[in-house]
């Protein structure tokens, strides 16, 4: 308690050299937030991604074509469903569309355009509110449009409530979105889409149900080996097993390089920070030789004293922790509005950041701070 | 209570500042060391002060030796017996009188919060420095400051006062004001007072006078100004 009061005393006194010191621990501290913060962030989100998709017992086979012409035509068939599900470990299968989509004439008021019409299923990029005022599980003839369709067909008039026509079916337009892709730019609910260009798309899915105690990548493996060997269209196109976590890995090995990168830099600022602390708390060791000497002589034992300084050191680390936790919040903020996903700062980085000051702290405090026990009495209180 | 025997100290393993100094100082006795200048009064107020145990020959304080102890047991010695006041005051400098004062009581465990302060008051009593107790030092006089030095000196109570030229840099009346207070605690609290001085008249302050020169002792003057 003492030991702080006096710490605090000394550090105040010399704000602005403190100050100095204080930068290097203030900025590997706000890296090392940042890191954790994204880190947790990352791992957060895809925990709930995975959450949501109860994936847990599920393995998904994919179905390439060759070629854009056969893709319509070629995929799983009910035949090599049953011959999925005799492969041992494999509960049910399902067979589905991946994409959802049949490339076709959509006609409005003599415009016309070719292009690919979707379903709007789960996992539809159309987004959520668009996606609710077309009711998803409805025979409804119902659509969605993109903008550039919209301008295409009624140039700048709204199209809501006009109709389309895609074969021979005539459609309500709905509601319009933006969408930076090119290929789909009708959607409409799922329902009415199988019901109308049922057999005009292959099932290039096939989703089996692994039975419980079976290993998930055997059962793939074994499955998949099956297909390949006596699929219905395996000279058409390519079977693989889909990995859910593909993606979130390729991310994942961004963000380790850049985690590398920036625990580089924080470890570098921290070593630096390390390193002025120690210069500093030399100075102060030197600067005070007088009083650690009265200090000395009225009772203070080398421990003592050497505490005193160890306390100051890490109280100069902390409060430079502090301080960079605060910078690193800030930057966290910054960076939220740059990722696909936001990055949290937890209690747990708070603490790990506070521990790590406390350490640098004590680390390079340590050899000062002992000096300045292990110094000879009379010749401190020569010490003007 | 004090008594060396022998006790020989050499510096840097060839200069020899102090040899076989013999000296007994009694329970309550105000001694005065007078002597040249580097004749080894300091190195033997260091060696009694149990600032320095680095000697030869054999010093008891209250019959017992300290020179082989650790660092911790001689640390608390210090702060429970021994009370130390320089010729510079050696306060610090952006600390209060109060605070000043209140060093040695840090060290020692004792003491609450409450206790500390009605024992500083008493102290800052004793020396006369009312109402000074949020002054820093550079805001006090020469004497107010070797007062405050006194006061922390006195403050934990301790049964010998190790005084290294507490007037060399006191003009003569404030120097005397100074002895008075020595002989003041001297008298009241029966505390020994070991004192180095230059000044003749201040030495007649203390029942009793040794000199040193060349770093042997003797007991009168007459003998050292034989040599
Ligand atoms: N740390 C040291 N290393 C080497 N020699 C020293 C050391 N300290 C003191 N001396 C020498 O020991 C001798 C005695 O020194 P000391 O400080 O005891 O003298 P003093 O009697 O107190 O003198 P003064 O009246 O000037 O204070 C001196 O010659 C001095 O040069
Ligand atoms: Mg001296």
């Amino acid at each position: 308690m003492e030991n702080l009061t006096i710490a605090l005393r000394s550090i105040k006194k010399n704000k602005n050299r403190n100050l100095l010191t204080m930068l290097g621990i203030i900025i590997g501290i706000a890296s090392v937030i940042c890191i954790l913060a994204v880190g947790d962030g990352f791992t957060q989100s895809i925990t709930k991604e995975l959450g949501q998709g109860n994936t847990s017992n599920k393995v998904t086979l994919d179905y390439q074509a060759n070629s854009a012409d056969s893709a319509d035509s070629s995929g799983f068939t009910s035949g090599d469903a049953a011959l999925l599900s005799d492969v041992k470990g494999v509960n049910d299968v399902k067979l589905s569309n991946y994409d959802s989509t049949v490339f076709t004439n959509v006609s409005s008021q003599g415009n016309k355009m070719k292009t690919y019409i979707g379903a709007i299923g789960k996992k539809s990029d159309v987004n959520r509110t668009q996606r609710s005022s077309l009711l998803i599980d409805d025979n409804s003839y119902n659509v969605l449009i993109s903008n550039r369709l919209k301008q295409k067909l009624f140039g700048n008039d709204s199209a809501n409530g006009k109709t389309i026509q895609i074969g021979t079916d005539v459609f309500v337009i709905r509601g319009t979105f933006s969408t930076d892709e090119y290929s789909t730019n009708v959607y409409m609910p799922k329902k009415t889409f199988n019901h109308i260009f049922a057999g005009k798309s292959g099932k290039n899915q096939a989703k089996l149900t692994v039975e419980s105690g079976q290993s998930k990548k055997a059962v793939g493996q074994r499955a998949l080996k099956k297909i390949k060997a006596s699929g219905e269209y395996k000279h058409e196109g390519k079977y693989s097993i889909e990995d859910p976590t593909k993606a979130m890995k390729s991310f994942q090995k961004v963000l380790n390089s850049v985690t590398y990168f920036v625990a580089l830099v924080a470890g570098i600022s921290l070593l630096i920070a390390g390193i002025g602390v120690m210069n500093v708390m030399y100075i102060s060791v030197s600067e005070r030789r007088g009083e650690i000497g009265i200090r000395r002589a009225f009772g203070a034992t080398g421990k003592n004293i050497r505490n005193q300084f160890l306390t100051e050191s890490i109280v100069l680390c902390v409060i430079g922790g502090i301080l960079g936790i605060i910078i690193g919040y800030l930057l966290v903020l910054l960076i939220n509005a740059f990722l696909p996903f936001k990055a949290v700062i937890t209690i747990y980085s708070i603490l790990i950041s506070l521990l790590v000051s406390c350490a640098v702290g004590l680390l390079f405090g340590f050899i000062p701070a002992n000096k300045a026990a292990k110094s000879s009495l009379v010749g401190l209180l020569k010490e003007e | 209570m004090l008594r060396v025997k022998k006790v020989s100290k050499v510096y840097n393993r060839k200069f020899k500042a102090l040899s076989d100094i013999d000296l007994d100082v009694n329970d309550g006795e105000f001694l005065a060391i007078m002597g040249p200048s580097g004749s080894g009064k300091s190195t033997l107020i260091n060696i009694l002060g149990l600032l320095d145990n680095d000697y030869t020959g054999d010093y008891y304080l209250d019959n017992q030796e300290y020179k082989d102890s650790d660092d911790v047991s001689m640390s608390h010695i210090r702060g429970d017996k021994i009370g130390f006041v320089f010729q510079n005051f050696k306060l610090l400098s952006n600390y209060t009188v109060f605070e000043n004062i209140e060093i040695p009581l840090i060290y020692s465990k004792t003491q609450t919060i409450t206790d500390r302060q009605t024992v500083i008051n008493e102290v800052i009593e004793q020396v006369g420095l009312q109402g000074k107790e949020n002054n820093l030092p550079s805001e006090l006089s020469g004497g107010q400051q070797q007062r405050v030095a006194i006061a922390r000196a006195i403050v934990n109570n301790p049964q010998i006062i190790i005084a290294d030229e507490p007037t060399g840099a006191l003009d003569s009346k404030t120097g005397h004001e100074i002895m008075d207070l020595f002989r003041h605690l001297n008298e009241t609290f029966n505390t020994t007072i070991i004192m180095v001085t230059h000044d003749k008249e201040v030495a007649d302050f203390a029942m009793r006078t040794v000199y040193i020169r060349d770093g042997k002792l003797y007991q009168d003057q007459q003998s050292v100004v034989d040599k």
